[in-house]
């Protein structure tokens, strides 16, 4: 019994002795970092000990921390690192491991997010707001009712294909909308976020189907691609370029509608989003390019500025020659740089020298768009007695 | 005399994987014509009668190698292609191209000296051939109206689409690149990441390459191996069939020889010869592996 007894003392020691410790620890810290920075509502977890997460003397990593960003966060939070590596879509800042671009070390809102979640997804995300009739999950400011903050498969980190279900039900939408399956995409007809016209309606519309000639598109004898190119012959012939946007029509629906609404859309050409968000739904590979690297060219998102929608003879679907192309905006530039052109040929690969020789305007590590470093290392890919 | 043996196995695993990363070597470019002028976005590359032959699209013409790589013969028969993306010899004097322009094949028929020109429809829809393989006299062709596989039969003076091969996935966004072979066919869909197989029994398996590659452009099936060209990776990954291990990968982005910029195609050539076409470089690299 005694010894029991002994032993107890000794482990309540032992407790006592570490509170203490984590006490001393705390309290020498906030001998210089006041204390009411580390207060609030929400409060991460392992703040209770600080050299959870630095150390108190020297340190690699900027703010003394124990580890680098995002490793540290991902020592705890191992979950979101594995879950990446399921989804085919990730936040653009979870992508380039920048967790503090939306969350607080120390303390915070719900999640410990730096501000609402309405406040923290606006401050990036500068969408319209102002709409006549506003959806009620978006007027509310909770954007994480449809999206999901960190990674999704679907586009626009929709949480799934038919979130609009969630809330909408099946049965009580079919009597409005007699040809709705499972899984038809909403987003055709209706803007998520508001919208001028009752029902979320989008504004512009596609002639036919403002003056309800339906089956001027939709007849027993027309099916698939010939749906669009019967008036839009024009179009057709774009897409005999070499490189070209020519995508399966499925079920017998037109490939168009990958890209456009055949109903409503608020966007010119009736795009069923703008154009970024269209081609970066296919284009999931420049999308990690531009994470993966330090710079892009400034209308990275603009993406029909250099390329074209539906095909063209030049390589990467640009819109003209890339000497051209740039020139068109680049004119001072075109005029007294490093020869390029058809005579001038690189002599790596004999190619041609243009523009895109030394840039890259969709990622890259150096400054101007270099393709490698303009200090020697791209010079000397080809002047090599340097 | 366990550790013994356990320090033998290691050793031996180092050198089965030493012999493997060695394994794979650069031995042949092809990057002229025999005029001397460079490729232009070549887009595809055979190996027959112990010649490589090449797409140049960009100049419009087909080009013929010798087993070194030396540029044989640049030729456009009649002056009739304008935007040459693939080619395959039928017989040895029978040569099928698909023109990009044109929306359909020519013919070249070596022996009368003549060129005709197919546009092939299916069930009154006209076709629009990327890539084609002709396997056991039959031609396989890579359709973009449907993104399907077409398989079409060579009859007299024509060629009739028999059927349309298609995986009834509802993932499936078309294909992007495909092989036969004894095993049956094999095609990627980029989109999706999926490569498909129509094995000889009629049903269809599906790999995904999710996570494991970022832009899949095309693939070559040999043996119980996956090759598949990542464009954006510049690489090309190595898989084991059916498990889907990566075994081995190789590329690297530049510009210089051996290195890729743009590649679009990847062939297995003869053996164990790949060749890879860079559109971008304007070669073709053919590696041993």
């Amino acid at each position: 019994m005694r010894k029991i007894t002994f032993l107890i003392f000794i482990f309540l020691l032992f407790l006592l002795e570490q509170k203490e410790s984590k006490t001393l620890i705390i309290k020498t810290c906030i001998d210089c970092h006041p204390l009411n920075k580390f207060k609030g509502s929400k409060v991460h977890q392992p703040l209770k000990n600080c050299f959870n997460c630095h150390t108190g003397h020297v340190s690699k990593y900027s703010k003394l921390l124990i580890n680098k960003m995002p490793d540290l966060c991902y020592d705890c939070h191992s979950i979101i690192l594995e879950k990446q590596k399921e989804f085919e879509r990730i936040h653009y800042p979870l992508q380039k491991g920048d967790c503090l671009k939306c969350h607080n070390a120390h303390k915070g809102e719900r999640m410990l997010l730096k501000a609402s979640l309405k406040k923290v997804c606006f401050d990036c995300h500068k969408i319209k707001t102002s709409f006549k009739v506003l959806h009620i999950p978006f007027k509310q400011g909770n954007c994480n009712t449809c999206h999901s903050s960190h990674y999704s498969d679907e586009s626009y980190l929709l949480k799934s294909k038919s979130i609009c279900l969630n809330c909408h039900s099946l049965s009580a939408l079919l009597s409005s909308h007699p040809y709705l399956k499972k899984g038809k995409n909403c987003k055709t007809c209706h803007n998520p976020h508001g919208a001028e016209k009752k029902g979320l309606l989008k504004e512009i519309a596609h002639k036919p189907y403002k003056e309800g000639k339906c089956k001027e598109c939709h007849s027993e004898n027309i099916k698939g691609n010939d749906m669009c190119f019967k008036c839009h012959s024009e179009i057709k012939k774009e897409f005999a370029g070499v490189y070209n946007h020519y995508l399966p029509a499925s079920q017998g629906k037109p490939f168009c509608i990958e890209c456009h609404s055949p109903h409503l859309s608020d966007q010119k050409n009736l795009l069923k989003a703008q154009a970024k968000s269209v081609c970066l739904n296919c284009h999931r590979e420049a999308v990690v390019q531009r994470a993966e690297t330090l710079y892009v060219h400034k209308d990275w998102e603009n993406c029909l500025v250099c390329h074209k929608g539906h095909g063209s003879n030049v390589r990467g679907m640009l819109r003209d020659k890339e000497m051209k192309l740039c020139g068109g905006c680049h004119k001072r530039h075109i005029n007294f740089t490093h020869p390029i052109g058809e005579k001038v040929r690189d002599p790596r690969n004999g190619q041609a020298t243009s523009c895109m020789t030394c840039h890259d305007p969709m990622g890259v590590d150096y400054k101007y768009l270099l393709r490698l470093s303009g200090e020697r290392e791209l010079c000397i890919e080809c002047h090599k007695g340097y | 005399m366990y550790r013994m043996s356990q320090g033998l196995l290691v050793i031996l695993f180092l050198i089965i994987n030493i012999s493997f990363a060695y394994g794979i070597e650069r031995v042949i470019s092809l990057s002229q014509a025999p005029d001397e002028t460079p490729l232009i976005n070549p887009h595809s590359v055979i190996f027959e009668k112990n010649k490589f032959y090449v797409a140049d699209s960009g100049n419009g013409r087909l080009i013929s190698y010798d087993l070194k790589g030396n540029p044989l013969i640049a030729l456009n028969p009649e002056e009739k292609l304008k935007r040459p993306i693939d080619l395959a010899f039928r017989k040895k004097d029978e040569l099928w191209v698909i023109d990009k322009e044109l929306g359909g094949f020519y013919k070249v028929d070596f022996s009368k000296k003549e060129v005709k020109e197919y546009i092939l429809d299916y069930k009154g829809m006209r076709l629009c051939p990327e890539i084609f393989q002709i396997y056991e006299d039959k031609m396989y062709i890579l359709d973009r109206e449907t993104g399907a596989i077409a398989v079409a039969n060579f009859e007299e003076d024509n060629l009739v689409v028999e059927k349309i091969l298609k995986p009834k996935d509802e993932d499936f966004k078309g294909f992007v690149d495909f092989r036969v072979n004894k095993q049956g066919l094999w095609g990627l869909s980029r989109l999706n990441k999926k490569v498909y197989h129509l094995k000889p029994d009629g049903e269809w398996e599906i790999y995904s390459l999710k996570g494991k590659v970022i832009l899949p452009k095309s693939l070559e099936v040999k043996d119980n191996y996956l090759f598949i060209l990542d464009r954006y990776l510049t690489k090309v990954i190595m898989f084991k069939l059916p498990s889907l291990t990566k075994i081995e990968e190789f590329g690297e982005k530049g510009w210089t020889v051996g290195k890729f910029y743009r590649p679009i195609r990847i062939r297995n050539l003869y053996y164990n010869y790949i060749g890879i076409v860079d559109e971008g470089n304007g070669r073709v690299e053919i590696f041993q592996y």
